[in-house]
């Protein structure tokens, strides 16, 4: 415990995220004291573990894009796009005489496309930074309304049903206790952790991120750091699109359409330098924790998605104030 | 010298508008009329001040997504307001009051932004969740108001133009026409001709050499968001006068094609470029093809997909022209 503090003392990161740490548990031990007999139920925390690993997986590919130095708002376009796609697939396939088992295959094969679809998005996002030379809030933006406009355009801009119902279970199953989204969640933080600890990308995303001269000088080809960066983040919200689609058993062009921009504040709120060169899945994951805490909480409490906003720019806006003073000692 | 003004960004977006406009004009000759003119006139004000609001911040080198939620904000208070006491004199106190709240919510984003040194992005995206947020809970936002109080419902009625085409159909241009050009013109004049204009421009370019150059960063920081929120605030009360209702909701998700569309007239998102020329050429190309590919015979749900292609080809060109210099 004391080598732990000694270490906080040392590195400003660490004091960010054993501050937000200290900010989570606050609002939790509050909550429980004024929710007694609510918030620590096994049913709440059920739909708290179904309810952030959609947006906690934006998250990620936020983050990683804000890694770079970068920013990518069209996630969210990316995980309807995809997911449009994956069901397309599903329901022109599929046909009341399928079995069981071609179900399966069919459901795997499309699960697949709708991935690569956010992939090849995540590409096109990294060429048009790198090769066209548009910055990244520029492309993304751009983007966001090509991928958004494709699944409008696609599905006339309602609703896709007659999925099968197999499909629902990556929204709403359980492995053992786990909800399965949960679970989907933790591998994609540990994807993305053994990425950027362990793999030549990650260590080039933070040294590019850092210093891009620096990075080219010293023989890191950026263009491609930067398109696999933005395929990874295409691919992460791809995953997020077909979660959703398993929790509503339909897709949409415009579902989600919050998650951009609470993603993006999520991650600050985790600690990622907006300026690029560092981030960890650490600090985001108990940002998204945080996060849901407060908004499970106020459901219980009945205050509205207004109050919940208001609280949630305050909370950031507050963070980042005494990060600037933590910065100026 | 002639050269330069044919590479320049405002021109190729004027010719891309000329195109587009016979192209559409050949296919549907209802667009070349005075009343569509007008409509798309109309129906664009609001998104010309935002575009200001937009040039201004971005040539300082800062990203503001918070105006729509301070254009609802402040309108949404005054109307309350207006509600509540029946006030019924002059138009001139109801844009006044919104335009003050519009500046104060502008000065809480200075403080912010220039104080605690956030990044803009990062605090207008937080501090337009705090002000929505705020009216949604204490003022109850969620309702929509559609009985718009006399004073406004008045204005509505109050044109500068009116005409009437073959069908009978009336056309007409409101007299908040004239604040847009009011606003245009001040913010051309601002940036072009006075201390604050060169200091956001050299702000944009490098804050170091600005500073070095002797230009008081603080007046100037805080003179850009207080500017754009007396703009907003002003935006706010024209957008409620041309809707006859006061909708917090239909004001929000507007900011991020707004950005593109005057990153498309040549500001540039990292600082130190921008026109107000090139911002209304950039939002009249994005009012064009939202009100008009209609025309071309593309549905509607395909109209969010033509605009990200605009919007990144019109950035794309630029933005490779630019690489290749480099």
């Amino acid at each position: 415990m004391k080598a732990f503090l000694m270490n906080i003392k040392k590195n400003e990161n660490d004091i960010k995220l054993f501050r937000l740490i200290v900010a989570m548990l606050t609002i939790f031990i509050v909550l429980v004291i004024v929710l007694p007999d609510k918030f620590l139920t096994l049913n709440n925390l059920k739909s708290m573990a179904f309810q952030f690993p959609e947006i906690g997986i934006y998250a990620l590919a936020m983050m990683l894009a804000m890694m770079s130095g970068g920013i990518d708002l069209s996630i969210v376009g990316i995980g309807n796009l995809s997911s449009i796609v994956a069901v397309f697939t599903m329901t022109r396939v599929l046909n009341p005489e399928t079995t069981s088992l071609n179900i399966y295959l069919v459901m795997i094969i499309a699960v697949i496309i709708g991935l690569l679809t956010g992939v090849l998005c995540g590409v096109l996002n990294g060429i048009l930074i790198t090769k066209i030379g548009i910055i990244p809030i520029l492309t993304t933006l751009g983007t966001m309304q090509i991928f958004t406009g494709l699944a409008t355009g696609l599905t006339k801009g309602s609703a896709v049903f007659g999925l099968p119902e197999q499909y629902a279970v990556i929204g709403n199953g359980y492995i053992w206790i786990f909800p399965i989204p949960l679970v989907i969640f933790t591998f994609m933080a540990l994807l993305v952790t053994f990425v950027l600890k362990t793999q030549a990308l990650g260590f080039n995303l933070k040294l590019y991120g850092t210093n891009a001269k620096a990075a080219n000088f010293s023989g890191i080809r950026n263009d491609l750091v930067v398109i696999k960066t933005y395929a990874l983040g295409g691919f992460l919200a791809a995953v997020s699109g077909l979660t959703i689609v398993g929790r509503t058993v339909s897709a949409k062009a415009d579902y989600g359409n919050s998650y951009t921009l609470m993603a993006l504040l999520i991650v600050i709120l985790g600690g990622v330098l907006p300026e690029g060169g560092f981030g960890k899945v650490k600090g985001v994951f108990f940002a998204v924790i945080t996060l849901q805490i407060i908004s499970s909480g106020y459901n219980l409490l009945r205050f509205d998605q207004y109050f919940k906003n208001f609280s949630f720019g305050l909370l950031v806006v507050v963070l980042m104030i005494m990060n600037y003073r933590l910065s100026r000692k | 010298m002639k050269l330069k003004l044919l590479c320049s960004n405002e021109f190729i977006l004027a010719v891309i508008i000329v195109i587009l406009a016979l192209v559409i004009g050949i296919n549907n000759p209802v667009f070349l009329t005075f009343g569509n003119f007008i409509t798309l006139l109309k129906s664009s004000i609001v998104m010309y001040i935002f575009a200001l609001c937009v040039t201004i911040v971005m040539v300082s080198g800062g990203i503001d997504v918070s105006f729509p939620a301070i254009a609802a904000t402040s309108s949404y208070v005054t109307v309350l307001t207006l509600l509540k006491t029946g006030y019924n004199g002059s138009i001139f106190f109801v844009f006044l009051m919104s335009a003050l709240i519009g500046m104060a919510l502008g000065l809480i984003n200075a403080i912010i932004i220039y104080e605690f040194k956030v990044p803009t992005l990062i605090a207008t995206l937080s501090t337009s969740a705090i002000y929505v947020g705020a009216i949604g809970t204490y003022l109850g936002g969620l309702k929509e108001i559609y009985q718009i109080p006399a004073i406004l419902e008045a204005y509505h009625s109050r044109n500068l133009i009116t005409t009437v085409n073959a069908e009978g159909i009336k056309f007409s241009l409101p007299e908040s026409f004239l604040i847009l050009v009011v606003l245009t013109a001040a913010t051309w004049f601002v940036l072009r001709y006075t201390y604050m204009g060169r200091g956001i421009y050299s702000i944009g370019g490098s804050k170091k050499s600005a500073r070095r150059a002797g230009y008081n960063l603080r007046l100037i920081s805080y003179f850009i968001y207080i500017y754009v929120g007396l703009m907003s605030g002003i935006a706010g009360i024209i957008f409620v006068t041309l809707l006859r209702a006061s909708s917090v909701r239909s004001f929000l998700g507007q900011e991020l094609i707004i950005i593109a569309a005057v990153a498309m007239g040549g500001a540039r998102i990292t600082g130190g470029k921008g026109s107000v020329l090139g911002a209304i050429l950039g939002i009249t190309i994005i009012v064009i093809i939202k009100n008009s590919l209609i025309l071309l015979g593309i549905t509607s749900e395909w109209q969010t997909f033509f605009i990200g292609v605009f919007i990144l080809l019109g950035i794309g060109v630029s933005a490779y022209r630019n690489k290749q210099i480099a």
